[in-house]
C-alpha cells in the first residue's frame, strides 16, 4: 500500500530545528560568555586605570601626609557611579581618605595585590610611589556592570535568541505536527489498509464458506440429479459422450461405448476412435453433419451405422450439441445416443413390404389389364362379363391363397383343388382325384397355375367332363426322375364327358395353357383334344418358381 | 415422317403369363414382330445370344419371380439391341448402372410402351 510522504527537507526540518535551537543557545551562551570576559577585561583596564590615575594624583598629598588633599581626589571619583568605594593608604597601609557608595565601605587596611573579581564586584588595589619609594596604596572596588544594564544586556540577547528559538520552534513544532500528522496519517492508511485487507480477506473467507456451503449442497443436488441422469439414461438405454473439440478427447458412456460395441476395457477415448469405428459409408456424412452443427449453432442429429470389433454394423442415433467460448469458438460437444438397429431394421422391412406391395399390386393390375384385353378380344360383349369377372375371382382366389402362406409358397394340390372346387356339387368329390407329391408354387407361378386351372375347369365344365354328371376329372402329378428331379410332370386327364373335338379356333384359355405356361416355366405343355376326352400334360422344370415341398 | 415399329423384331422377358400375353397382344397391334417369349434369366440369356433371331430390341420385366433380368440387359446392352424396362417397383425398382435405360411402368399404357419402344428403336428421331 501506498504511504504518503513528505519531501525530504520537510522530513528533516524538526531535526534541523532542534539543531539549530541548540546551536542557538550553544552560540548565545557562548557570547555571553565572551561578553562577560570582555566586559570584566575592559572594566579591569578601567578601574586599574582609574586607580592608577588615582594613586599619581595623590602621590603628592601621601607624600605630605595630606589627608584632605587626598580626600578630595578621592572625591573626584563619586561621579562614576560604578565606584563603590575608593580608599587611599599611608605606607603602613592605614586608611588615609575614602569614600563608599552607600552600603559598602573601603577596608580599614589595605596591602597590594592581584585585581580580585568577586561576583559582579571587582577590586583593584595599586601601589602609590614617587621615583622609588613607596608612598602607600590606592584601593578600588567597583561594580563590573550595572545591574539594569546587565540584565538589559542579556534581556536583549535573551530576547533575540528567545525569539529565534520561537521561530525554530514554531517552525519546528509546525514542522512536528505536519511530520505528526502525516505519521498519523500514515498510520490511519496502514490501518486502513490493513482493516481492507482484513474485511476482504473476511469477505472472502465468508464467500468460500458460502461457496463451500453451496458447492456441498450443490454437490448434493449435482449428484443426486446424476444418479437420475443416470437412471433415466440406464432406462433409456441411451449413450452419453463429450467431445473435446481442441485435443479430441472423448468422454464415452458405458453405453455410448456399448454402440460401438465398445467393451469398457478397450480404448475409446479419443474421437478418432469413434471415427474408426463408424462405417466407411456413413463417415463423410457423419463428419459432415457434425461440422454443420457446429457451425450453425444448431442441434447435431445424426443417424449413422457402426461397425462393431465383432464385425456387426449397428444403426445409431447420435444428438448433441456443441459450447461455445467468449470468443465464438466451439470447445465441446455433448451429446446422447441410442441404437437404432431394431427400428432401423423395422423401416427397412416396412420400405420393403411396402415396395413388395406396391409392385404386387402393379403386377396384379397389369395381370387385370391382361385379362380385361384378352376377355374383350375372345369373346363377344354378351359374354364378356361373366367371363372377365370369373377370370377375376380365379385371380382373387389365387391371392386369397397365397394370403394364407403369407406369399410363401402355395401347394400345388391346393391350387387345383380351389380352382375345381366351384365345378363340382358337396356330394361329387369323388369326381375330382387329386394325386402327387407335395410341390410348392411361388407367388406367381401359384398365380399363373390358377389361371391355367381355371381355363381348364371352365372348358371342362362348359364342354368337357365336368358338363355331365358321369365325367370325371383326374389331375396327377410327379417328378420326372425320382432319385434326382428336374421336372415335375403335371397329366390333366378328362374322362366320362361328351366326345370332344378340337376347338375351331385357339382361344385365351388354350393359349395361356399351352404356350404361357411353357414360356413362363420354361418347359412344354401339350393340350390334346381325344375324343375320349381332353388331355393336358405340362412338363414344368423345377425352379425356384417351383420346388419340392420339404 | 415418324417411323412406324411395323416389323421391328422384339423379344419379350417376362415371367407373368397374363402379362406377357397382353404385352404380345400389343406389340402385334403397333406391327411389331414378337420373335419369343422368355420367363427365365436363363431362357432370354440363350435367346438374346442368339443371332438368327436378328432382334431389334427387347422388353425387358426387372423382376422375374425373384431373379434380376439385369444379366439380360448385360448382353443385349454388349450387342448393341436396344432395349426397356418394364416394371412395377417404378423407376426406383431399378439397379445403379441402368438408371439410362427407359423404363415402362405396369400396368401398361399402349401409347407410352409405343413413344418408348420408338424412341429406342429409332433414336435419330428422338429429338424430332
Amino acid at each position: 500500500m501506498a504511504g504518503l510522504t513528505l519531501p525530504r527537507p520537510l522530513k528533516l526540518a524538526p531535526t534541523i530545528a532542534a539543531v539549530v535551537a541548540v546551536a542557538l543557545l550553544l552560540a548565545g551562551l557562548g557570547l555571553a560568555i565572551a561578553n562577560e570576559h570582555q566586559v570584566r577585561a575592559q572594566k579591569l583596564r578601567e578601574a586599574t586605570v582609574q586607580a592608577e590615575i588615582l594613586a599619581g594624583s595623590v602621590a603628592g598629598a601621601l607624600a605630605f601626609d595630606d589627608h584632605a588633599t587626598a580626600g578630595e581626589y578621592v572625591g573626584a571619583l563619586r561621579a562614576n557611579r560604578d565606584v563603590e568605594a575608593v580608599g587611599v593608604y599611608d605606607t603602613r597601609g592605614q586608611l588615609a581618605a575614602g569614600y563608599a557608595e552607600p552600603g559598602s565601605r573601603p577596608p580599614a587596611t589595605n596591602r597590594v595585590s592581584r585585581p580580585a573579581f568577586e561576583g559582579a564586584h571587582l577590586t583593584v588595589t595599586v601601589p602609590v610611589a614617587q621615583g622609588t619609594s613607596q608612598l602607600g596604596s590606592v584601593y578600588l572596588r567597583t561594580v563590573i556592570e550595572p545591574l539594569p544594564r546587565r540584565v538589559a544586556r542579556y534581556a536583549a540577547v535573551g530576547v533575540l535568541i528567545l525569539m529565534a528559538s520561537l521561530v525554530v520552534a514554531v517552525f519546528g513544532a509546525s514542522n512536528a505536527s505536519l511530520a505528526e500528522a502525516h505519521r498519523k496519517l500514515k498510520i490511519e492508511m496502514m490501518e486502513r489498509a490493513r482493516a481492507e485487507e482484513a474485511l476482504r480477506l473476511s469477505q472472502q473467507a465468508e464467500a468460500d464458506a458460502q461457496l463451500a456451503i453451496a458447492t456441498e449442497r450443490g454437490r448434493a443436488a449435482l449428484r443426486q440429479s446424476e444418479q437420475q441422469l443416470e437412471l433415466a439414461l440406464r432406462a433409456g438405454r441411451l449413450g452419453n459422450w463429450v467431445l473435446d473439440l481442441g485435443s479430441g478427447r472423448l468422454i464415452a458412456s458405458e453405453f455410448f461405448r456399448a454402440n460401438f460395441g465398445i467393451g469398457p476395457d478397450d480404448a475409446f477415448d479419443r474421437y478418432a476412435n469413434l471415427v474408426a469405428r463408424v462405417h466407411p459409408d456413413d463417415r463423410a456424412r457423419q463428419q459432415h453433419e457434425m461440422d454443420a452443427a457446429i457451425a450453425g449453432h444448431t442441434d447435431l442429429e445424426s443417424e449413422y451405422q457402426t461397425l462393431t470389433p465383432d464385425g456387426e454394423t449397428r444403426w445409431i442415433l447420435v444428438r448433441g450439441r456443441a459450447a461455445y467460448d467468449d470468443a465464438g469458438t466451439a470447445r465441446r460437444m455433448t451429446g446422447v445416443s441410442l441404437d437404432i438397429t431394431a427400428r432401423k431394421n423395422a423401416d427397412q422391412r416396412q420400405r420393403l413390404l411396402l415396395d413388395e406391395l406396391n409392385h404386387r399390386v402393379k403386377n396384379t393390375l397389369a395381370t387385370v389389364q391382361s385379362i380385361a384385353l384378352q376377355t374383350s378380344r375372345a369373346v363377344d360383349a354378351a359374354t364378356f362379363e361373366r367371363a372377365f369377372l370369373a377370370r377375376i375371382a380365379a385371380l382373387a382366389q389365387a391371392h386369397d391363397l397365397l394370403t394364407e402362406v403369407a406369399w410363401e409358397g402355395a401347394l400345388l394340390k391346393e391350387v387345383i383343388a380351389r380352382t375345381l372346387a366351384p365345378y363340382v356339387s358337396d356330394g361329387q368329390t369323388d369326381r375330382i382325384h387329386l394325386a402327387g407329391p407335395g410341390v410348392r408354387l411361388g407367388p406367381n407361378a401359384a398365380v399363373s397355375l390358377t389361371m391355367a386351372f381355371h381355363e381348364l375347369a371352365t372348358n371342362a365344365g362348359k364342354y368337357g367332363a365336368l358338363s355331365v354328371a358321369a365325367g370325371r376329372v383326374d389331375v396327377t402329378w410327379s417328378v420326372d426322375r425320382p432319385a434326382d428331379p428336374t421336372a415335375v410332370q403335371i397329366d390333366w386327364r378328362e374322362t366320362g364327358g361328351p366326345a370332344v373335338s378340337p376347338p375351331k379356333r385357339r382361344g385365351f384359355g388354350s393359349r395361356l395353357v399351352e404356350k404361357g405356361l411353357a414360356r413362363e416355366f420354361d418347359g412344354q405343355v401339350n393340350l390334346a383334344f381325344a375324343p375320349e376326352g381332353l388331355t393336358c400334360h405340362m412338363h414344368l422344370p423345377l425352379s425356384h418358381k417351383m420346388h419340392l415341398a420339404a | 415422317m415418324t417411323e412406324t415399329l411395323a416389323g421391328t423384331r422384339l423379344l419379350i422377358v417376362e415371367d407373368e403369363t397374363l402379362v406377357a400375353m397382353m404385352v404380345e397382344d400389343m406389340l402385334s397391334d403397333l406391327g411389331c414382330v414378337v420373335v419369343d417369349v422368355a420367363g427365365t434369366v436363363a431362357r432370354g440369356l440363350s435367346l438374346v445370344g442368339d443371332p438368327n433371331l436378328a432382334l431389334d430390341g427387347a422388353i425387358l420385366d426387372v423382376n422375374l419371380g425373384g431373379e434380376k433380368v439385369y444379366p439380360v440387359a448385360d448382353v443385349l446392352q454388349a450387342h448393341r439391341i436396344p432395349f426397356i424396362f418394364a416394371t412395377g417397383y417404378g423407376v426406383a425398382g431399378i439397379a445403379e448402372g441402368y438408371e439410362h435405360v427407359p423404363a415402362l411402368a405396369k400396368p401398361y399404357d399402349l401409347s407410352r410402351l409405343e413413344r418408348i419402344l420408338n424412341a429406342v428403336i429409332h433414336p435419330e428421331h428422338r429429338d424430332r
